[in-house]
């Protein structure tokens, strides 16, 4: 696999894993927004 | 200074704090206190001290001695070895070894300093910005305690005044807590506005007071004497500026001081109305609540918090006046809001300002008066 | 710059950008590398000038120079500045630089990304400065931003706020690349076990960065909220809990000390090696212990909160596992020790700054092993004890780690030596400093001072006075550093060789590498393979 799309995957993995962990912190602070 | 002076000194500052009750003066090292959490905590910190220092002593000296022998003029042909399994083991259980030999007594110290049950009395505390309010409810007990006047005035900035030539700067209220000796007395610690901690050195430990929750603490003092601490927790502009004083004195001692405090206040409590007795409330209340911020003479803080002398509100309606130090205004709480602040308090404070700092309104400005705005 | 050399052959017509345009739009490793280190030396003074207003204040008792809420403000910002503006950009600046050599790699995984993560920062630090000028001043509650003080900061609050956030992502960018280069762009034969030290502590801090810097946004967007959203996370008015918040921020802040300080690790198990001639002992457990100290350091945060009201069982549970932490950070302390025994020693200004490191993190160690004995914290907990032992650990251990580094790899940097008379200056004037600074706090703590106030006691004078001339001494000693770093920048001083340091070869890639660095393709000519070999 060339190795930009190998780093691009890596990087939306890691991406994904600091999105779910901001969910969690402001899972929340978004409840009382959308709650 | 070299570094195995340096080392020499640290060995020799870690001796100098040896357990000699002496050194434990106000200087250096933690006082020996009163009562028995405060020698639990010094003994368990003198015990950490030693364990460190021994540790110091052989990390420091392998150190100092590879620096000042395997120095490439002495030691030209570097060795080659880089692992020993057996020795990595060594070094990581010793330590395992000595961790457990500090958390025992540490976990021992720490269940008997935080079990207040059993105790003889109970004294509430609640932090506000920025002083003490002290209540002991099965005495009907209940007053602020904030910093000293002379201390008060000497802190303004550019104040002129030496701190030296100000007994126990920092270090003094208007009113003492008064408690007797040998009793285990338990605190019930809390907040009226933001987080607090309540921290009488001589005791040992301190406790966070915060809004809404209570926290508890005790102390049972083996020796008369004052003690006297700090609000140990970022609270605001004055957080450096509520100390705590503790007075401990015999049994007879204290009842004769409850006994003092609730013939004073009754006898307050009768009185009539008088403009004599509103002013001198007025100007111990002015003190305690309002002094930090607008300044014991009036002239508040330019820019930051407004001068009562020669005030247009001050001197000016009676009524708008009274609404602003009931609700507040902008940084200014609601004193009106609070439930420890009396009706007389108020309208004590009220009259104290409308007359003072060169204002002459003339104005009485009664507690009923207050109780009809609300 | 003319001192990052372009040294392609004709094939190549393009070289670094030239004037501003050069700075802004720059995918380089090399150029983002400096662009953090120059920032973080700015931001160094900046957060120092702060600290020497609060010192000037408590030169005395009484209050002299400045207005108390000025002066808590100027307690927030140092701490929030030094650590998110000073030390975190040096050693992401340390990483841009030598992490794509150590490896064997040509450039970061994500180049764009990488200048992205740099301009967050100067943008996010003028935005915090200028809350200084906002109505109210700047926040002024501590760094730690607890409520319910901090939600009676006027307008400084919400801007604060988003500093975090940029500050955040800027961070979780830089970790992102630095995993994604670790994982996918080392050479052939440069295996995981074979990665140098700043390498793997890196990878491990990177990790920590990702998991705790978004739970330090979710906390302060909850103050956000509580402020002006109506919601009551921490007021107990409204169900909530201040605490809380303390849970949140130091779950993220007791990770943050270890970021901060095990990328100086790293730099460390590079620099005794070089300069004892000799492998750094363990290197396995080295690892290993980094990695223990990493995820012991996420399950210990409420050691901060000994007096909050925690019930007795939580409070044992976190003194047992903060003690934990001692053990594989002796390992590490005994590593280094092993690596010096029997080598062969000699003592230039790394080696001097590595040897203060020691001397001054190992102290540090201690007065933590003393505080994170819970009944003993009840009495340091918010005195200058506990201020003492976090500037020996964060400084003697982060800042001399910087130290270390930058005479360390300055050469290879810029092709020149620096001048070894003034860098060992630099040093003693530091070390004099810092510890004339900061050793006298222990005492005022153990006597009763308490921290974050601007005047205190009279008995307090004569250790606040010494502290106060440390800290001059210690401020004024880094304008040297700056004319040290401009001199080899401007191309005085001697050439350096490529090895740079007496039998560097073995110890590392960079070191068969140009001294300076090529602008493009570090590894031209250079047998990498051969190279990996021979460590």
């Amino acid at each position: 696999m060339d190795i930009r799309k190998k780093n691009l995957i890596f990087a939306a993995a890691l991406g994904l894993l600091v999105v779910v962990i901001y969910i969690l912190a402001l899972k929340d602070v978004l409840g009382k927004i959308f709650g | 200074m070299s570094l195995h002076n340096l080392k020499r000194s640290f060995v020799a500052m870690f001796l100098g704090l040896m357990g000699d009750a002496a050194w434990a003066d106000y200087k250096l090292n933690i006082p020996v206190g009163p009562d028995e959490t405060s020698r639990l905590i010094y003994d368990f910190h003198m015990y950490a001290i030693w364990i460190c220092v021994g540790i110091a002593v052989v990390v420091f000296g392998v150190m100092f001695y590879s620096i000042i022998n395997h120095r490439k003029s002495r030691h030209p042909v570097p060795a080659t070895f880089h692992e020993n399994t057996l020795l990595e083991v060594v070094w990581t259980i010793i330590p395992v070894m000595i961790l457990i030999g500090i958390a025992i007594p540490a976990t021992k110290a720490l269940i008997k300093i935080e079990d207040t049950s059993d105790s003889d009395m109970t004294i509430k505390v609640v932090g506000y910005q920025w002083k003490w309010l002290y209540e002991y409810p099965d005495e009907g007990i209940k007053f602020f305690s904030s910093l000293d006047a002379a201390s008060n005035e000497a802190r303004q900035i550019g104040s002129g005044i030496d701190p030296s030539t100000v007994p126990n700067y920092l270090l003094n209220v208007d009113n003492a807590l008064v408690v007797p000796v040998n009793k285990k007395i338990r605190f019930q610690i809390t907040s009226a506005d933001v987080i607090h901690a309540w921290w009488v050195p001589a005791f040992g430990w301190k406790k966070d007071a915060i809004p809404g929750f209570m926290n508890a603490a005790w102390v049972k003092i083996e020796k008369p004497g004052v003690y006297r601490g700090q609000c140990a927790e970022l609270c605001g502009r004055d957080h450096g500026y509520m100390p705590i004083v503790v007075k401990a004195v015999t049994e007879e001692e204290y009842r004769a001081w409850v006994a003092r405090w609730k013939q004073e206040h009754a006898v307050a409590a009768s009185a009539e109305w008088s403009m004599e007795q509103a002013m001198k409330r007025g100007k111990a209340a002015y003190n305690t609540h309002c002094a930090s911020c607008h300044q014991a003479d009036g002239s508040g803080i330019p820019g930051t918090f407004p001068a009562l002398a020669g005030s247009a509100v001050v001197t000016g309606d009676l009524d708008q006046n009274l609404e602003i130090v009931l609700e507040g205004k902008s940084a200014m709480p609601a004193f009106g809001a609070d439930a420890n602040i009396s009706d007389e308090d108020l309208a004590a404070i009220v009259t104290y300002i409308r007359n003072s700092f060169g204002n002459d309104t003339g104005d009485l400005v009664k507690p009923e008066d207050i109780a009809d705005i609300r | 710059m003319a001192t990052v050399a372009d040294t392609h052959g004709v094939e190549h017509e393009h070289g670094p950008a030239k004037g501003i345009m050069r700075w802004i739009t720059t995918t380089n490793h090399k150029d983002i590398g400096t662009l953090y280190l120059c920032f973080a030396m700015a931001m160094f003074l900046v957060g120092g000038l702060m600290a020497l207003i609060i010192r000037a204040e408590l030169y005395q008792p009484g209050l002299q120079l400045v207005d108390p809420h000025f002066f808590n403000q100027m307690t927030t910002l140092h701490a929030l500045i030094m650590v998110f503006g000073a030390v975190m950009p040096a050693f992401a600046g340390f990483a841009n630089w030598m992490l794509p050599p150590m490896i064997g790699a040509p450039d970061m995984a994500l180049p764009r990304m990488n200048n992205w993560s740099f301009w967050v920062l100067p943008f996010a630090a003028t935005m915090l400065v200028i809350t200084l000028f906002l109505d109210g001043g700047a926040v002024a509650s501590g760094w730690t931003l607890y409520p319910p003080l901090v939600l009676q900061m006027g307008d400084s609050l919400p801007f604060t706020i988003f500093t975090v956030h940029l500050l955040g992502l800027s961070s979780i960018m830089a970790s992102i690349n630095i995993i994604v280069t670790i994982f996918n762009l080392r050479a052939p034969g440069m295996t995981m076990m074979k990665m140098p030290m700043f390498v793997w502590t890196w990878l491990i801090t990177a990790f920590l960065l990702i998991l705790v810097m978004p739970v330090l946004a979710g906390g302060v967007t909850m103050l956000l909220t509580d402020k002006y959203f109506d919601t009551s996370f921490f007021d107990a008015a409204g169900g909530g809990d201040p605490v809380l918040f303390q849970h949140i921020f130091w779950f993220f802040g007791h990770p943050e000390v270890y970021i901060i300080v095990l990328p100086a690790f790293g730099i460390i198990s590079h620099v005794i090696p070089v300069f004892s001639r000799k492998p750094l002992f363990g290197k396995n457990s080295m690892v290993f212990a980094t990695a223990v100290i990493g995820i012991l350091s996420m399950i210990v945060w409420a050691h901060h909160q000994y007096t909050v009201g925690m019930p007795v069982p939580a409070e044992l549970y976190f003194m047992y596992a903060t003690m934990l932490i001692a053990v594989p950070t002796g390992v590490k302390v005994f590593n280094w020790l092993a690596t010096m025994w029997k080598g062969s020693l000699t003592f230039e200004t790394p080696m001097l700054h590595a040897m203060g490191f020691l001397v001054l993190f190992v102290f540090g160690g201690f007065t933590g092993i003393m505080m994170s004995q819970a009944p003993a914290d009840l009495y340091y907990h918010d005195n200058y004890f506990i201020v003492a032992h976090f500037h020996y650990t964060l400084v003697g251990g982060g800042v001399w780690g910087i130290f270390a580094g930058f005479f360390f790899w300055l050469p290879k940097w810029t092709g020149r030596m620096y001048d070894e008379r003034l860098g060992k200056l630099h040093f003693w004037l530091s070390f004099l400093g810092f510890n004339l600074l900061f050793m006298p706090q222990h005492f005022l703590g153990l006597a009763g001072m308490p921290r974050r106030i601007p005047d205190y006691a009279v008995q307090f004078t004569e250790f606040n006075q010494m502290s106060t001339v440390g800290a001059f001494i210690f401020g004024f000693s880094q304008l040297l550093l700056i004319y040290i770093a401009y001199k080899a920048i401007k191309g005085e001083g001697e050439k350096a060789t490529d090895e740079v340091w007496e039998g560097a070869k073995s110890h590392g890639l960079e070191w068969n590498l140009p001294s300076p660095m090529p602008y493009h393709h570090s590894f031209e000519g250079v047998n990498i393979g051969k190279a990996i070999e021979d460590e």
